[in-house]
């Protein structure tokens, strides 16, 4: 049926690379199922482009990627409805220190304000420069620069509530 | 203690990691596909619709415009003569007519309108019309408000070839010498020469009050000067005459007597150059250099209107309602017995002449549309010159040149009224504006 109509390209790039833009948007979002659909919004985005980007498709989705989520947040602010849902613990983590740092710093991410933690994810996680984080997001250098001060020290501060020691 | 780059660290090791909680599965490339072609198809939908509906407006409303904006095309009356032709039909000044340009006469006719503001609301303007009945505005500089109910004959005047017209200007700079009156002021007076564009203007000595207008005598200019009437604020008489003959450079004191300028505003331009005025008692006629002659008024009952003609001054009764018919006379200057011709017309006014034994009468009747009739004082035959919209009754009536009405009457098409240019590029751009943020809102509100 409609996997006929699918370019072997396109099936090879999700297959290959949803886990990691999974990543990305879980963290972008606070939320698996809600990165489970941006993702899936993404790629549905890029469609009709296909046949222009196939060649390196991974950038531009990855901006569809970080714009669609811009478009949720700025949406659901006002709507009032801000997500804070925080990440559950690994439910059987192998190595519990090692891993139960991650899960601390995941669930951190998610307790930060999506802009905030937006900056954070794409500047820190994804290391791109403020310059193409500003870009990305629609917002100034020095907005990326100032969310990305706050968003360090409030993760320490949602860290330390968490039981780890920081410091400035 | 984790340090800041500690920190960094921390999160730059998170790119390697599980995407916890989500489920990669879940992303199937063929759905997904599938979903994104089904999301383009409605785009392209909704934008082509948009599009179309967009095109429609704006096509729509340039059609509209350009059609309104149209002049009626001129049609030239058979053996027109110095390029004057008399339309048909005087229409009102279109809100948004588009502005003459100066050199574009001879004119037929002024008019007053009303012009739109793009801020809302209209403000009074002098149109001029030309021999295809065409209306255009004209810029003259300083030109007295024609608003509220100012009659434009009493600030504006329009010489008998079309070819001049005059008007009372004031100077917004002028801080010096300022009347101390009620009645409307001037600071000169202006005339353009509509073949050349010439635009020349005459500043008075001190402020004058604007009395009973000024008018032409053929080609010169009659100026009449004001002042006010013993330091009254109110009051106002007349102290001079002023005539701008036609190719000087400014106006000289004239020989015509300052009694006449009374009457200038309702004065009735000749078929020889001089101007007709009538009172209770006399009609005179005058040119710029001087009164030609004084005729009494002949007794009996009826208002006299008066005119003068080639064959020697003549004076027009219309016979006070009462009886069935309305009656043209005509008296000569020795005071013969007026001979009477029947014309079955309501006589306004006597605005001009159409040849020494044809008067133009301006007819106001209850059951005909207003008109300028032609009527042969001979035999009485009449013929209907020209109508206006009804609108204009009782409104400031054109101006016409004394020659328009020697001229052969010229058939005019449907009056141009161009669109409100608010509406005309208002509505595409809101068009274009509402198109593009449907669709931008239609673009983030779309489930894909």
């Amino acid at each position: 049926m409609r996997g006929s109509e699918t370019p072997d390209s396109f099936t090879e790039f999700v297959v290959a690379r949803r886990e990691a833009l999974l990543r990305t948007a879980t963290m972008l979002t606070g939320d698996p199922h809600d990165a489970e659909d941006l993702v899936q919004v993404a790629l549905a985005r890029c469609v009709p482009r296909w046949s222009r980007i196939e060649d390196d498709p991974e950038p531009y989705v990855r901006t569809v990627l970080v714009r669609e989520n811009v478009t949720r947040w700025r949406r659901r602010r006002w709507r009032e409805t801000t997500v804070t849902t925080l990440l559950e613990p690994d439910a059987a983590p192998d190595h519990a220190g090692a891993l139960g740092e991650v899960d601390a710093l995941r669930r951190a991410l998610a307790g930060l304000a999506p802009k905030q933690r937006a900056v954070v994810v794409l500047r820190y996680v994804e290391d791109l420069p403020e310059d193409e984080v500003a870009h990305l997001l629609g917002v100034r250098r020095g907005t990326v620069k100032s969310q990305a001060h706050d968003g360090l020290k409030r993760l320490r501060a949602l860290l330390d509530q968490t039981g780890e020691k920081v410091s400035v | 203690m984790t340090t800041d780059t500690e920190l960094t660290d921390r999160l730059a090791a998170l790119r390697d990691g599980p995407a916890v909680g989500a489920t990669p599965e879940h992303v199937r490339p063929d759905d997904t596909w599938a979903r994104g072609r089904r999301h383009a198809r409605r785009a392209r939908v909704v934008q082509t619709v948009v599009v179309a509906a967009v095109l429609a407006v704006v096509l729509g409303t340039g059609t509209v415009g350009w059609l309104k904006a149209q002049q009626p095309d001129a049609i030239a009356p058979a053996g027109a003569t110095d390029g004057l032709a008399l339309p048909d039909t005087f229409d009102d000044v279109a809100t948004w007519a588009p502005e003459r340009a100066l050199d574009s006469g001879p004119f037929v006719a002024l008019q007053a309108g009303r012009h739109g503001r793009l801020l809302g609301g209209t403000t009074g303007v002098l149109a001029a019309v030309g021999p295809d009945g065409s209306v255009g505005t004209l810029d003259l500089p300083g030109l007295l408000p024609l608003d509220g109910s100012a009659d434009p004959a009493e600030t504006v005047a329009i010489s008998a070839s079309g070819r001049y017209v005059a008007w009372f200007y004031e100077d917004a700079d002028r801080t010096s010498d300022a009347l101390d009156t009620t009645r409307v002021v001037a600071d000169g007076v202006g005339r353009l020469d509509s073949l050349t564009g010439e635009v020349e203007q005459f500043a008075f000595e001190t402020q004058a009050v604007v009395g009973n207008g000024l008018g032409f005598a053929g080609e010169d200019l009659l100026v009449p000067i004001w002042e006010p009437l013993g330091g009254s604020r109110t009051a106002a008489t007349a102290v001079e005459v002023l005539a701008w003959r036609s190719g000087a450079d400014e106006p000289e004191t004239s020989a015509v007597p300052v009694a006449f300028d009374a009457g200038l505003p309702f004065a009735v331009p000749g078929v020889d150059g001089t101007l007709v005025d009538s009172t209770s008692r006399w009609v005179r006629f005058v040119t710029a250099d001087g009164v030609v002659a004084r005729v009494p008024t002949p007794a009996g009952p009826g208002s006299w209107l008066a005119a003068s003609s080639p064959d020697g001054p003549v004076t027009v009764l219309r016979q006070v309602r009462g009886t069935d018919a309305y009656r043209v006379l005509r008296a000569g200057t020795t005071g013969e017995a007026p001979s009477s011709v029947d014309a079955d017309h309501d006589l306004f006014a006597v605005v001009g002449w159409r040849d020494p034994q044809t008067v133009v009468g301006l007819e106001y009747s209850s059951d005909r549309p207003p008109a300028y009739v032609a009527i042969d004082l001979v035999d009485g035959s009449s013929v209907q010159l020209s109508t206006f919209v009804p609108s204009r009754v009782g409104y400031a009536l054109p101006l016409v040149a004394a020659d328009a009405w020697t001229a052969p009457v010229a058939a005019t098409g449907e009056p141009a009224d161009p669109l409100d240019p608010r509406l005309l590029y208002g509505v595409p751009l809101l068009a274009i504006g509402l198109g593009l943020g449907g669709l931008a809102l239609w673009r983030r509100r779309a489930r894909i």
